[in-house]
């Protein structure tokens, strides 16, 4: 009586598959983990283009403001006095800061000041009211953050 | 098994990214409360990111406060819409105060 010789042979390939799929699911929820996006507090972010303005001083009491007039220049002009003018009962300043930071692979360069005092100082601000963060990047490759100042 | 295994992942990916699918929160971004008085005026300001590339907008203290007409600042808050992981991001700055 002949014996049947077994009609399938072990399918390594498939294992592999298996083994496979189960290690791309664990980078996967890996990744899941690391990825930024998932948490709502970590900000907008923009792998391309960003130029954004967040609050940098959250501490308020009673905090005086200052109003821009529509004519006031743009945000690529170099260090200056803004003097606020119409519409305040009182002489409102700002300045403001600027890091450069330049990153590619192990390179990263940064440059210049964003210390509020240094601003304060340069803009003859004496009172020091609030400040905020302008952020620009372009690929990540570029950014510069800027601290503007408001005070009088 | 592989459906087992499916299952697992997916709870654990549940509980890692809690909101990375739809979030639509308001946080205290000042905290110090000291006898604050919020004061008449409200004043927003918004910024953007989409498809995780590029990110604009003004949302600072000053734009704000500029928006509803603010002299003094009393209180701020913050609030962020995030749809599927960040693939819009909404964050919005309300300033209150007189």
């Amino acid at each position: 009586m002949a014996t049947s010789l077994p009609t399938t042979t072990p399918d390594r390939g498939k294992n592999l598959r298996r083994s496979f799929h189960g290690w791309a699911a664990l980078a996967a929820a890996l990744i899941l983990l690391l990825f930024p996006a998932c948490i709502a507090s970590g900000g907008a972010r923009g792998k391309i283009y960003v130029h954004k303005t967040e609050p940098y001083t959250i501490d308020f009491n009673a905090t005086p403001c200052a109003w821009y007039p529509e004519s006031a220049p743009s945000a690529f002009q170099p260090w200056h006095n803004l003097d606020v003018m119409a519409g305040c009962n009182r002489l409102n300043r700002s300045g403001r800061g600027g890091i450069v930071h330049l990153t590619y692979d192990l390179y990263d360069v940064r440059w210049s000041s964003n210390a509020i005092g240094d601003i304060a100082k340069r803009n003859n601000i004496g009172t020091i009211c609030f400040a905020d963060l302008e952020t620009t990047s372009i690929l990540g490759l570029w950014n510069r953050y800027m601290i503007h100042v408001y005070g009088f | 098994m592989r459906y087992l295994q499916m299952a697992a992942l997916l709870f654990l990916v549940g509980i890692i990214c809690t909101g990375c699918f739809y979030s639509n929160i308001r946080t205290p971004l000042d905290t110090n409360l000291d006898r604050t008085e919020l004061g008449k005026l409200t004043g927003e300001a918004e910024l953007h990111s989409f498809l995780w590339l590029v990110a604009w907008g003004d949302a600072g203290t000053a734009a704000a406060a500029k928006q509803g007409g603010l002299t003094r600042i009393n209180h701020m808050d913050t609030e962020v819409l995030s749809v599927l992981m960040g693939l819009y991001y909404r964050q919005k700055v309300i300033v209150y105060g007189d």
